[in-house]
């Protein structure tokens, strides 16, 4: 049965997504908790792309490592998208965990419990053959129970029909990678992988890996740690639009030196070599989703993969989460 | 950030050539899209020494590669054709003479749907797979939405519609409402109104992947926005992409084939003295291994085309012996190209500079607008009304009358098959 508006009550305001206001909302008939994601449509527009394509894909997507969309309510002069309720966003998750202005990172355990199901999330999606193009804390949202699901697909595109170009102008700034910066229009999935390894990152330290304030500044950051890229370590990189030969050069930085200041517990190899995987200049030498479950870091997840034994991990995570 | 990457309305023309550029560059050989560089003196158009009049050209595998002017050829003869059919069934369904959706212009409108296409091509900068999808929706619709029929009142309007909702779905550059409002001779506020109709109908079923028609149906059956698991496995259909080949993607390359397939010889018909026959056929695979997988895999199963000193006998007895409305449609057909063959307006050297077209199609497009100024009257409920009905009855087997491209056309497909039947006992 299709939802009307009278359907829910809506609470109060959960915040502004790109190009909606979303709130909390009561499903009056279950009692169940919802997200309300209402979208103005403007005369000039019509009803938003980004809406179009959020509805249509994430009607695709049903993951439990994906932010469920219930139904869309169109009324005269505005569209309403009716979401699975989450408790919070990575991000203030995150925000809530720092001491004052020191920013913390969480502890690795929880680290790899959200860090698998992104990648669960995301490997669904792009065997489905859908780009996010917008992974950043913000939009990684988490409940009280320790999951993690991707939400706000409003960038996000299906990469298997043919057109013409894809928009270099995706991807929050931070979390963008290094060959859409410099003006790629053929990326793929490698896209999403980049915005991963940044997150995990950011997980580890509480602060954000790359934070530029404008395209140039973005790419100075990034090569002063991961290093210059050249035709030697990435073929064809010269041949980017905005490739400038005469980038700083910079050498790799040893990622355990840049990481560990920032994390109490011992950063191990595994962690240190996915992250080396994720953020790889050259997109064709970043990992795929599904081969970054399959890292040793996640030994302890796809070793050991029974219900039972997945349930009792959710346990200890919400236990840690509530601590 | 995000808001600007989307909506570059204030200089489309920028993106569109920075979008034309790029595809110069990615698609190689042959063809390319950029309308600048057309011209029918490209390798694979052969013209009949004997008859000068009829060309026969080859189109490469993938539809990216088509030259745009071919394709909207192709898929405005399509809709022709499908007009016409549905025209002349428009009394089979026993729907009130007065029956009217959202679609329908309240007369025709007097530009052909062929010019129509062309001048949206044209200003509105569609690509290729935008064009096939407007094609695909069509279908879509009518499988969702059985008192829908694409004929000549409804044609103009579910085509804009349709190209909008496709752009916004497929491209990452599009253009504003008023800008197709200026274009197509709709007002902008009827075309909110349209294309958020549109989506309702469709459920927002707006990738043309396979399985989508289907699924599609499916939650109209169970009158629901998304299918649950429970649904889903009591219908049978796998629901999960994983397992489909390609991920579900060979929709459009089904429908590029399958158009060249059903109209892309035409019929020769009393012949006026200066009009012009263009025959298309598709390009045999040369080497799998060269293509890419999607499009191999998608070439595979091609018919083998169609001997072309034989085509005219071929086409005879098909159209002859399978439809009769197909051969009083012959000559729509031809009108409807040979016009815009005259025009000219898609081989010329740029599609901006056409000045006896462009202030013809001004004067057909404002008469467009008169004519669709009047549809709101229009009633939403009656049809509102009319479509939940009509969907209660529907399982999702059920037969659909416009179709001609999904299996349960009976026209078209039936002429295919008979059409391959011919080809291959000849060959």
């Amino acid at each position: 049965m299709s939802s009307s508006s009278s359907q829910f009550k809506q609470l109060e305001k959960l915040g502004n997504g790109t190009y909606a206001t979303v709130y909390k909302g009561l499903n009056k008939s279950t009692g169940a908790f919802v997200a309300l994601k209402e979208v103005k449509l403007d005369s000039e527009e019509g009803t938003p792309s980004t809406a179009i394509r959020e509805i249509s894909l994430m009607k695709e997507l049903k993951h439990e490592n994906i932010v469920r969309l219930y139904d869309v309510i169109h009324t005269e002069n505005k569209l309403t998208l009716v979401f699975e309720y989450m408790d919070n966003d990575l991000k203030k998750y995150m925000d809530s965990q720092s001491t004052g202005n020191t920013p913390r990172g969480l502890e690795l355990n929880l680290v790899k419990y959200f860090q698998w199901q992104l990648f669960e999330g995301l490997a669904f999606c792009h065997e489905n053959k859908i780009l996010h193009r917008d992974l950043k804390p913000q939009n990684l949202l988490i409940n009280k129970k320790g999951q993690l699901k991707l939400g706000d697909f409003g960038l996000a595109r299906a990469f298997g029909i043919p057109v013409n170009t894809f928009s270099s102008e995706v991807v929050t700034l931070w979390y963008r990678a290094p060959d859409v910066l410099m003006g790629s229009r053929t990326y793929t999935t490698s896209i999403d992988i980049w915005s991963c390894g940044c997150i995990l990152a950011e997980m580890i330290t509480g602060k954000a890996l790359f934070p530029g304030t404008n395209d140039d500044e973005q790419l100075k950051l990034i090569f002063e740690t991961m290093g210059t890229p050249s035709e030697a370590t990435w073929p064809g990189v010269s041949t980017l639009p905005k490739y400038n030969p005469n980038f700083a050069q910079r050498l790799p930085k040893d990622l355990r030196m840049v990481l560990q200041p920032y994390c109490k517990e011992n950063l191990d190899d595994n962690v240190l070599g996915l992250l080396n995987g994720l953020l790889q200049l050259n997109p064709d030498l970043r990992l795929s989703a599904k081969q970054a479950l399959h890292h040793p870091w996640f030994a302890e997840y796809y070793q050991h993969f029974s219900p039972e034994q997945q349930q009792q991990q959710q346990q200890q995570q919400q236990q840690q989460q509530q601590q | 950030m995000q808001g600007s990457s989307y909506r570059d309305e204030s200089k489309p023309d920028n993106n569109i050539c920075q979008d034309s550029n790029i595809n110069v560059n990615k698609t190689s050989n042959t063809s390319s899209d950029t309308p600048s560089t057309q011209s029918h003196s490209t390798p694979n158009v052969i013209t009949d020494a004997e008859n000068p009049k009829h060309v026969k050209i080859t189109l490469p595998i993938k539809f990216m590669e088509c030259p745009r002017r071919d394709l909207v050829v192709l898929i405005s003869r399509m809709l022709v054709t499908l007009i016409k059919i549905n025209d002349t069934k428009a009394n089979d369904n026993n729907l009130p003479s007065n029956y009217a959706t959202r679609f329908h212009s309240r007369v025709i409108p007097g530009i052909s749907i062929g010019n129509y296409l062309l001048r949206l091509t044209k200003f509105c900068i569609l690509q290729p797979s935008v064009l096939l999808t407007a094609v695909y929706y069509i279908d879509l619709l009518s499988a969702v939405f059985p008192s829908f029929s694409f004929n000549s009142l409804t044609a103009h309007r579910f085509i804009l519609t349709a190209v909008i909702v496709a752009s916004k779905s497929l491209c990452d550059s599009c253009l504003s409402i008023t800008h197709y409002a200026k274009y197509g001779g709709v007002q902008p506020n009827e075309l909110l109104m349209l294309e958020a109709y549109f989506l309702k109908l469709i459920k927002y079923r707006v990738l043309p992947r396979d399985k989508n028609t289907d699924l599609c149906s499916m939650e109209y059956h169970f009158d629901t926005f998304a299918l649950n698991d429970g649904q889903i496995k009591e219908s049978g259909t796998s629901f999960s992409y994983r397992q489909l080949p390609h991920s579900g993607y060979n929709v459009l390359h089904m429908y590029y084939r399958r158009i060249i397939d059903i109209i892309g010889v035409q019929r020769p018909i009393s012949p006026s003295p200066d009009a012009v026959t263009v025959d298309y056929f598709l390009m045999r695979p040369r080497r799998i291994s060269s293509a890419s997988s999607i499009e191999s895999a998608a070439a595979t199963p091609l018919p083998k085309p169609n001997p072309p000193p034989q085509l005219t006998s071929v086409g005879e007895s098909n159209y002859d012996n399978n439809n009769d409305s197909i051969g009083e449609r012959s000559n729509a057909v031809t009108f409807a190209l040979s016009s815009t063959i005259s025009n000219d307006s898609m081989s010329n050297s740029s599609y901006g500079d056409q000045p006896n077209l462009g202030s013809n199609i001004q004067k057909e497009s404002s008469a467009v607008d008169n004519v669709q100024n009047n549809t709101t009257t229009i009633s939403g409920n009656n049809s509102e009304h009319r479509m939940k009905s009509q969907h209660k009855a529907l399982s999702p087997t059920v037969a659909y009358t416009p179709l001609m491209l999904t299996q349960e056309s009976r026209t078209l497909s039936a002429l295919t098959s008979k059409k391959r039947r011919l080809s291959g006992s000849e060959s």
